[in-house]
């Protein structure tokens, strides 16, 4: 566990423009010096909704405050409950095609453990608390997506465990 | 005073709206039904609408002056 950390071991950002992968994890491999594991998160727009029809795009609306807030504070949070190295949490917002990487998580640490479940409680978090307004977009017409109960539940996983330690 | 909406509670307002605030200040909850009854749309009277007030979330309780920020949003549906 790191009970403070440093500046340079969390970033997060919040992109308009297409992510690039690549950029970003080179970026953490190098700050994240003398690490042995590097685990690598990408969401990525699908083709289709969830009621399997075609989906043109996807827009996050955000907050131009609270939405950056919110990000650096589950960046801050995983990097504090896991004895990682450092973390990279980037996400988009904006109008997005299929293909696209909507949030990309980066944890380098010294040994796997912490690096994987690092990575997934900030996915976990993200998913449920990070300030976004989504919708999408297709011959359908638009329409607002909400959290999924599948969702709250993940996150609530770890109100409870104390993982990573 | 300049009131921004978030989410699906910006469509009934169809941008962000305009209403006058006394100096005195008014509740969050008289300030919804203001809204309510300017735009003739009863959505910002829900309660899962959350109201902000200088970016912190606010209770409807809250009393809002005139140079405060207020901002009315939808649940967030995350990342």
């Amino acid at each position: 566990m790191n009970d403070a950390p440093t500046e340079t071991m969390v970033r997060s950002e919040l992109a308009f423009t297409r992510i690039d992968s690549a950029a970003w994890l080179q970026e953490l491999r190098e700050r994240g010096g003398g690490h042995g594991a590097l685990v690598s998160f990408e969401g990525v727009v699908r083709p289709v909704t969830k009621q399997g029809e075609p989906l043109d795009r996807l827009i996050l609306d955000h907050h131009p405050r609270m939405t950056v807030s919110s990000l650096e504070r589950i960046a801050r949070d995983g990097a504090a409950r896991f004895d990682i190295c450092a973390l990279s949490v980037v996400h988009r917002a904006g109008a997005m095609a299929p293909g696209e990487i909507i949030v990309l998580v980066g944890v380098a640490s010294d040994h796997r453990r912490a690096a994987f479940q690092c990575a997934d409680y900030l996915m976990d978090r993200l998913k449920t608390e990070a300030v976004f307004w989504k919708r999408e977009q297709g011959p359908f017409g638009e329409r607002w997506i909400e959290p999924t109960q599948n969702d709250t539940e993940d996150r609530e996983r770890w109100n409870e465990e104390k993982a990573g330690h | 005073m300049k009131i921004a909406f978030y989410g699906q509670i910006e469509r009934p307002f169809g941008g962000p709206a305009e209403i006058s605030v006394p100096e005195k200040g008014v509740s969050v909850t008289t300030l919804r039904r203001l809204l309510a009854a300017r735009y003739e749309s009863e959505a910002i009277l829900e309660r899962t609408v959350r109201a902000a007030v200088n970016d912190e979330i606010v209770l409807d309780t809250h009393m809002v002056y005139p140079a405060d920020t207020v901002e009315f949003m939808s649940p967030v549906s995350g990342g």
